[in-house]
Order: structure tokens, then sequence, then C-alpha cells
């Protein structure tokens, strides 16, 4: 005790107290023997240790992951089967499971009922539950057919499961399996009638109709382009065209310029895809649409209304150029520019090649054109 | 004459000679073919006594039984004295329906058919009997197909309490037979049904319930109008989802009587305003604009343009929210009745 009398110490007394005191700590601390310490956690990885620590762990142990062996043991108490009967360890994965559900865990959630399950324990409304909950938990996570293969296991279980019941109706929905889904929802409106299953069910009807609607519609489409291409391919068979192949798959224009622009009918008339082809600069000119009453010198207007790029010469004009087909015999013959191009694919010695007309086009005694001509014959 | 049908029930009561008993039944059915036969076999003893036999152990005895009650019920004398005892009589007749193995069920169909062609008595029998085996087919294991169950419930639903019963939204039943619009095994069956539902459409107050989504019953009574003409898209969107882009092989109803209550369903659902709008707007008009210029039956054809002619008026021309509501003088209506009867007949 202190005297009350005493007088209080001077601001001088007690800085010179405490720079004692200190001295004295000091000197106690220097005075012990130097030893490391090294049963803490090391500076580097104090977090890492810390995370692994059950107590302050921010988030559970993946599975398969080493567990701290402090954690291991408060496992062992939980989840040990000698400790423990199998319905209380499967309703110990079922609480593990509801736990992480509630934090919105849901793989976790996941895991823990499969454990549960795992242990097979025999009663039948723990097992309705967790594949029920598992279930729920599949069903957040948008897999709504695990979902739905939960529920539906659980309503074997427990065939009057009403949260079963209503998420096999909702995996259904979202399924696009309408038929058993209105099933389901029969069931839960037969036990009892609740607006938001009505509704649901009001949505699968709508959501079956509107399958079969649309499968409507899509064999409606279907047959029109039956029908259309029936007529197209009729329509070049009856015009006396030789073609290497009478089959629609081969009409096809291989070069991607033409892919669009397949052979097709306008009115009664045939629309072709048209190569022009110029050997003496090797370039080519892709007509989409060449309808078979056109003549050539419609087209070589156009083609040659303002020179190309690659004609330095500017040689190439419509009254100066020649057309020519390569026939079945592979001669050269030539095209007046008069003719449709109707009336040269009538022509017997043509043979149309991969549904596009093509020809070769050079300048009028030009020196290409005779090389090339004496070359071919 | 007394005589005779004294001797008639002394023969077919002999329960020792079961040979007898059936030639004087096929002799008394054959009788009963005709209208002088009837007239003279429609005598209250005799009719008891074979109302006795509907139970009897023997298959023939029980069916000719029967059949001789449906002649004679079709007759409105005989009907008169079936109904003498209506309660018990109609019990019979609906424990023989109920029952999955009675031979004599389609017999007892027709006769209860026949029974409640008048508005009497049709409150007294249990329409959600009917209904229960009405959905289900082949409900009976003796092979009667009870298609005669649909007029019983056109019949029966001449009755508001019984529409009432029908439309009742707890029991759900009205859902169930809706489907029985498309029913194609029989045109009986198929037309009773449409009947009854023509007849549940004068019901004003369930209007919006059916057209909701729940029984959405406007497709329903359009399909069987829809045939197979292309719309276009922006056309196709607009109808239900039922009526859209239907297959090249669709066809129409093909009985002229079912199209024309289908037809007159339809303009009872016009009645209110919001009602006639939602029928508009699920563009009724181009399956009617379709069947009209198909359409050969005068009097379909007449409700087809009785129902066009609410369908294409504005509603500030209609001018009122409940179209039952217009009070037309007698004379008038004396006058359009026989415009119609004079379309009918015109062709």
């Amino acid at each position: 005790m202190e005297n009350s009398d005493k007088s209080p110490i001077t601001n001088e007394q007690r800085l010179a107290l405490a720079a004692k005191l200190d001295k004295e700590l000091d000197d106690f601390i220097d005075s012990l023997e130097k030893r490391p310490y090294t049963e803490g956690w090391p500076e580097d990885r104090w977090q890492e240790e810390m995370e692994k620590h059950p107590f302050f762990m921010k988030k559970l142990p993946e599975a398969g992951e080493e567990l701290n062996p402090l954690m291991e043991g408060l496992q062992q108490l939980k989840y040990d089967p000698n400790e423990n009967t199998p319905e209380e360890l499967a309703n110990a994965y079922k609480e593990d499971g509801n736990f992480n559900f509630k934090h919105k865990n849901y793989r976790l959630a996941i895991i823990a009922y499969t454990e549960g399950l795992k242990i097979k324990c025999g009663n039948p409304n723990i097992d309705a539950t967790l594949l029920n909950n598992r279930s729920a938990a599949n069903y957040f996570l948008k897999n709504y057919r695990s979902a739905l293969i939960d529920s539906e296991w659980a309503l074997k279980y427990k065939p009057d499961y009403d949260k079963a019941l209503i998420r096999a109706a909702y995996c259904c929905f979202e399924i696009k399996q309408y038929e058993k889904a209105i099933h389901y929802c029969d069931i839960i409106l037969k036990k009892n009638f609740d607006t938001q299953t009505t509704e649901l069910r009001c949505k699968c009807v709508r959501g079956r109709k509107e399958l079969e609607r649309n499968a409507r519609k899509q064999k409606k489409v279907d047959e029109e382009k039956t029908t259309k291409e029936v007529a197209l391919l009729g329509r070049i068979l009856n015009s006396g065209i030789n073609l290497d192949s009478a089959k629609l798959e081969n009409l096809k224009p291989q070069v991607p310029e033409l892919a669009d622009h397949m052979v097709h009918l306008n009115e009664d008339k045939l629309v072709w895809p048209v190569i022009f082809t110029y050997p003496e600069y090797r370039v080519m000119d892709f007509i989409q649409e060449f309808q078979d009453d056109d003549c050539f010198y419609m087209h070589l207007e156009r083609i040659f209304e303002v020179a190309a790029d690659w004609d330095i010469d500017k040689k190439y004009v419509v009254k100066d150029v020649q057309v020519y087909f390569e026939g079945r015999d592979n001669q050269i013959y030539p095209v007046h520019a008069d003719q449709t191009l109707g009336a040269v694919l009538m022509n017997r010695g043509y043979v149309l090649k991969a549904g596009t007309p093509s020809f070769i086009i050079f300048v009028r005694n030009s020196v290409a054109e005779s090389s090339f001509l004496k070359h071919r014959s | 004459m007394e005589n005779v049908i004294k001797d008639l029930i002394t023969l077919i009561s002999n329960d020792s000679r079961p040979d007898l008993r059936i030639l004087t039944l096929n002799n008394i059915l054959s009788f009963s073919g005709t209208t002088d036969g009837l007239k003279l076999i429609t005598q209250q003893d005799l009719i008891d006594k074979i109302i006795t036999l509907l139970s009897n152990k023997e298959r023939a005895i029980k069916k000719t039984s029967a059949l001789i009650l449906v002649n004679i019920s079709a007759y409105p004398d005989g009907s008169r004295s079936l109904l003498t005892n209506a309660d018990a009589f109609t019990k019979i007749l609906i424990e023989s329906i109920l029952d999955p193995n009675s031979e004599i069920a389609d017999s007892s169909c027709m006769i209860l058919s026949n029974l409640t062609r008048t508005s009497e008595h049709l409150e007294e029998i249990d329409v959600r009997q009917i209904l229960t085996v009405f959905v289900k087919t082949n409900y009976n294991t003796k092979g009667q197909n009870l298609y005669y169950l649909g007029p019983v419930l056109s019949n029966l639903s001449q009755s508001s309490v019984v529409r009432k019963q029908i439309l009742d939204k707890s029991e759900n039943m009205f859902m169930k037979i809706l489907p029985f619009v498309e029913f194609k095994d029989s045109v009986v069956k198929r037309g009773g049904v449409v009947g009854a539902i023509r007849n549940c459409c004068f019901e004003t107050e369930y209007h919006d319930w059916l057209l909701n989504a729940d029984i959405d019953i406007l497709p329903r009574l359009l399909l069987p109008l829809a045939g197979n003409e292309e719309f276009d898209d922006v056309e196709n969107d607009k109808l239900p989802l039922d009526l859209q882009y239907l297959p090249s092989d669709k066809e129409r109803e093909s009985d002229p009587d079912i199209r024309c209550m289908l037809l007159e369903a339809i303009t009872q659902l016009c009645t209110l305003r919001r009602n006639r709008k939602l029928i508009r707007d699920q563009n009724t008009y181009i399956i009617l604009r379709e069947l009209h210029k198909w359409e050969k039956d005068r009097k379909a054809l007449l409700a087809c343009e009785n129902l066009v002619d609410i369908l294409i008026r504005t509603e500030e021309e209609i001018g009122r929210d409940n179209l039952q509501d217009t009070d037309i003088p007698e004379d008038l209506v004396t006058k359009f009745e026989q415009m119609d009867r004079d379309f009918l007949h015109d062709s």
C-alpha cells in the first residue's frame, strides 16, 4: 500500500525510473540463452498455416486434399464408423451438406450428401432426404438432369415426397421434358391445389405446344425445300443439258465466290452461277446470276464496262473478245456473244461440271489465243 | 288386346322355359321396330316386366330386353311410360353403365340418351358419375364402347344445374372432356361432347375461366374448323400455337352439325367485350374466312357468318359490353328467324 500523503514523483523522476526498468529488462533478455523458436509458423508462410488450422480456416478442404492432423482428429470424431452408427453418420453428412448448402457451396454440399448416401444407412427417410437435398444442390448448379435423377430416386424411397415431386416437375420443365413435367404437376395438384404449380403446368403445356408447333413448321420448311429441289432438278434434266452428275448436291458450286449462288429457278427460267476464265492473265470472273435466256453479250458488256486491274493494256473490250467452251471431247468450241446461255448449254458437246458453267475468254486474234488454240489442237 | 299382353307377360315370366322366353322376347323386339308394333307393346305392365329382365342371369334375355327398351324409349309415349318410375329406372341404367362388366352398357346408354332428350329429370342423374366413365376409353371389359354417353352428356347439359357441375373448377372434369372434341373413333361421342361444351358456353360467368390459359378453350374449338390452308408467318404468329403451321393433311371436322355447334360455342363466348377482344386477337377471323370459302352446309355457313358478323364489327359499332343485354322486339325476332329459314332453304 502506498502512503496517500506521499508526495507524487516529479516528471524527471518518472522518466529516470522508466529508463532504469527498460535497461534491466534488456539486460535480462540479453542474458538469456540464444535459442531459435522453431515450433511456430514460419514468418513467410503464416497465412497459409493459419488457413489450414481448423479454427481459422476459411474454406473446407477439397476432397482428397491432405488434412491438418487436428482437422483429421475432429473429423474422425464426427465421421468415424467406430464412433457412430450408420444413421448418425449419414445424418452427420447431411448436416455437413446442409451447412454448405446454406452457404451456397453447392459443390461441397453435393460431396457431403454423396458421402452420406455411400453409407447406405438403410433408413429410407434419411436416404430420401439426402437425395432430395443433393437434387436441390444440383438444381441450383443448373445440373437439371442430375437433379431430376436424384429427385426421382428420392421419390422411389418416399413416393409422396412433396419437395422431390415439385423439383422433379421443375427439372423436367428446364430440360423441356414437358410431358413428364405435366405428369408431376398433376400428381402435385391432385394432392393440393397451389397456384405456382398451376402456373408451371401452364408453362409446360405452352412449352409442349411450342415444340409441336416448331416441329410442324420445320416439316413444312423441309417439304417446301424438297418440292423446290425436285422441281429444279426436273427442270434441268428436261432442258436437255448434259450434267456430269444428276444429283442436286453435286450442283453446288465448288468455288467459294459462288457458293451461295447455286443454280435456281426464277419463274421457269434457270439461273446459273458462271465462271469466265482469262488464261492470258490466269484470272477469273464470277457471275452470280446468269439466266439461261440472257445472251453472253449482256454479261460481257457489264464486266468490261470498266477495265479490270489486270488488263494493263486495256485490250479486253466487248467487241474484241472471243468466248470459248471446252467440250466433252476436250476440244475448244467458240461461242457467239449473241447466243443465250441456255442455247450453249444445250449443245450436245457441252458437259456442265459441278453445277457451274465455265467459259474461256481471249482477245480475238491475240498471241495468247492462237498459242492456246494451237496447244489444244 | 289386354289378353295378348297378359299372355306375353306370362310367357316371358316363365323361368322354367328359357327357350319360350327368348322366342317371345325376340317377337316383342321385332314388334318394337315399327310404330304400330310400338303402340301395341307400350303397356305399363309389359314394360315393367321387361325392365326386371335387365337383371336376368341369362345373357340373351338381358340383351334382348335391353334392345326392346331402346326401341321403346325412342318413342315418345314409350319414353313417358319408362319414366313413370324414373328414379328407379335411371338407377338401373346408371348401374349398368358404371359396371365395367356389364354386357348391356351400350343399350343402357342409348336408353338413357333417349330418355334425357326432354328437359325433365335431368338433374336427378349424377352427371359426375357419367363424366368419370365418359373420359375413360376401354372402361367396359365386355366390348361395350359407351359412345352414347356423348348424347347423354349433351342432353343432360340442357340443364344449367348440370352445366355448372360439368364446369366445376375443383373437379376439373371440363378439362378432361375437352380432348374428346378430336375423338376420331366415334362421331356420336364427339358430337355429344361438342354439344355439351356448346351448352356449357351458355354460362356467361364461366367465359373468362374457359378462355384463360388454364382451359384455353378457343384453340380446341377452332382446330376442328381449320383446314390445311397455308398462312404466311405473320398470320401464323397471331394464331394460337395449336393452330400454327398445320400440316398439309389437316382435315376439317367432317360432320356439319358438329361444325355448327363449334361455331355456336365460339359465338356464345363472344358475349362479353373483353372476350370478343381476346377472340379477335387470336386471329380467329382467318380460320373462319377459310372455313367460309370451303363450307357447303347452309346451316354451318349461317353459323359461321353470324360469328364473323360479331368479330368484324368494331366495339364502337357494337356499342355495349354484353351482347345478351340487347332487347330485340318480338316482331324483329320473328323476322330474323324467317330470314334464317330463307337462307337455309335458299341453296
